[in-house]
């Protein structure tokens, strides 16, 4: 069991946060897991990646050049990603940003519109949940009631209010991949 | 128990398994999370932490406080090694306890902030003017990040002198779960101090060798620091046989005991003809590429390096002998190499030495290692 999967997108849309739930649901469900983030100097506006490792064995190195997943919430990151997923990999492009189209056919994509899902839901800045739960739906790297336990426990007190819309989001998510 | 941590976290374990009880620095990525923890949870054991105006201030209160009697630990990143340089000189020729964590991102100057990097070694090697010795150390992993500290502070204590934990942005920043009932929590050493009843000389030895006992300013006795070369007493001295002692014994209390400084882990293939020398968060790529190799038929060793400085010339050599090549990948145009090729250059039979180098913000990957290995 090995997943390496990278989310990307500018400082600010939440890459790094949902890097961590992936992790702290892999922790939850026994694997070795690593997370690692990458950034720029910038709070927001930067690009800001994570690349996270899940695996039934000790992981050696935390970063990988050919994912296995790839989440992209903006253009530059398609264009980073895109051509390096593993053959047989997965690809969740959020369509609400990039109109791009994918002629990989060695891989599976999910055009996700994750911002609109995200607005329609009532909170836009969950968007990164949303692609999250396709993302988990392609590729079964965790399971979703692990995530609840997660959201559970990890979303800050002044988010608390929007944790059930979370679920909902990732589930929203999940139904695009199905 | 499985947790989920960075390597800052496991930094700060080590500090209060080892006895810190005092912490000064001042904010810089990527060494900041150091800071944040140690100023939570340093008033828990009543201890003291203190966010300095700037880095030169912060490392004089570090200076202080540990010849108060304090064990002190003080992080920065490059800029900051630069500006605690002049202070570090000090702290060898005081004869201070301190360890210094070094969370190296890219340089010259400001550099990469974000970006990790191995470039700081040679330079933390010889950081102080006048050309003495430094202790280095360099964690590849969590469970590394937990004891080198405790060493750190050990050998500080030991030979009071100021010890640098050298790691990476990747190492401190990038989260693991991890079993830690691996960490090792290691017997801790204190400074000698002088008895409170018997005349007290500052700096006074019987061989050049010797580290001088220890009395805490505001102790019972009369203390005297200085920055400028001084006799046994601690008062300045331009008489040549004074300066000679006193220049030889900073450099021979620890040239003289290299075997309570050599840390390195081997891990020897029988017939490998390829060994792969690494440290801090090059080693793990080093590793799962032995791995790989291995997997597919291949021999090859790798040693993981503990302490950079002094070199452990004992394993190395040791490691060295008996193969055809030796990798050496870091995260700086070939730092670490200088002195691998130096020891090879030793031997009988002379290793072909090769590096792996990256200095474009990126870490390397297994695969890059992979390939040279026959």
């Amino acid at each position: 069991m090995l997943h390496e999967i990278v989310i990307s997108g500018f400082g600010g849309q939440g890459a790094l946060f949902a890097g961590q739930l992936l992790a702290y649901g892999a922790l939850e469900e026994g694997w070795h897991v690593t997370w690692i983030p990458s950034y720029g100097p910038e709070m927001r506006g930067g690009t800001a990646n994570c690349t996270v490792i899940i695996s039934d064995e000790e992981i050696g190195s935390p970063l990988t050049r050919h994912p296995t997943a790839a989440i992209v919430m903006n253009l530059p990151s398609y264009e980073r990603f895109e051509p390096l997923i593993a053959p047989g990999g997965v690809l969740v492009v959020n369509a609400s940003l990039i109109a791009q189209k994918s002629q990989r056919a060695d891989i599976r994509i999910i055009y996700a519109p994750a911002n609109d899902i995200a607005a329609e839901l009532g909170a836009a800045q969950m968007a990164n949940v949303v692609l999250v739960g396709a993302m988990l739906a392609a590729t079964g790297a965790l399971q979703f009631e692990t995530l609840d336990q997660v959201l559970d426990k990890h979303i800050s007190a002044r988010h608390r209010d929007k944790l059930e819309l979370n679920k909902r989001a990732l589930r929203r998510g999940g139904a695009l991949a199905v | 128990m499985r947790e989920f941590m960075d390597g800052a976290e496991a930094i700060v374990r080590g500090a209060f398994a080892a006895g810190c009880n005092f912490f000064a620095g001042y904010p810089i990525t990527p060494a900041t999370p150091i800071l944040l923890r140690m100023l939570r949870e340093l008033p828990k054991v009543n201890g003291v932490g203190i966010q300095g105006e700037d880095e030169i201030a912060s490392i004089g209160m570090c200076i202080g406080a540990a010849m108060t009697g304090a064990k002190v630990l003080t992080a920065t990143s490059g800029p900051g090694m630069s500006l605690y340089s002049e202070n570090i000189g000090l702290a060898i020729m005081g004869e201070v306890p301190l360890v210094i964590v070094d969370v190296m991102r890219q340089g010259p100057a400001t550099g990469g902030a974000t970006t990790a990097a191995q470039g700081d070694i040679q330079f933390l090697r010889w950081i102080t003017s006048g050309g003495f010795p430094m202790i280095v150390l360099c964690p590849s992993s969590l469970a590394d990040c937990f004891k080198l500290t405790q060493v750190a502070f050990n050998l500080a204590e030991r030979f009071r002198a100021p010890v640098i934990l050298a790691t990476d942005k990747e190492m401190v920043g990038a989260q693991q779960s991890v079993d830690t009932d691996t960490f090792e929590k290691i017997e801790i050493v204190n400074r000698t101090l002088a008895p409170a009843d018997a005349e007290f000389v500052p700096y006074q030895i019987k061989k050049l060798a010797d580290t001088p006992a220890f009395a805490p300013i505001g102790g019972p006795h009369l203390t005297r620091f200085t920055t400028s070369m001084h006799d046994e007493r601690g008062l300045l001295t331009k008489k040549p046989s004074n300066v000679n002692k006193t220049s030889r014994h900073l450099a021979q209390k620890l040239e003289a005991h290299l075997a309570e400084l050599e840390f390195a882990q081997l891990d020897a293939q029988p017939g490998a003809q390829t060994l792969i020398v690494a440290y801090g968060v090059t080693a793990r790529a080093m590793i799962e590429a032995a791995r790989n190799a291995r997997a597919a038929g291949k021999r090859v060793s790798t040693l993981v390096v503990q302490a950079l400085f002094p070199v452990p010339e004992k394993i190395l050599c040791a490691a060295l002998t008996g193969v055809a090549r030796v990798i050496v990948p870091e995260l700086n145009l070939g730092q670490y190499r200088l002195d691998v090729e130096r020891l090879a250059l030793a031997l009988d039979v002379r290793p072909e030495v090769l590096g792996v180098n990256r200095v474009d913000g990126e870490l390397i990957a297994p695969a890059e290692i992979e390939e040279l290995i026959k």
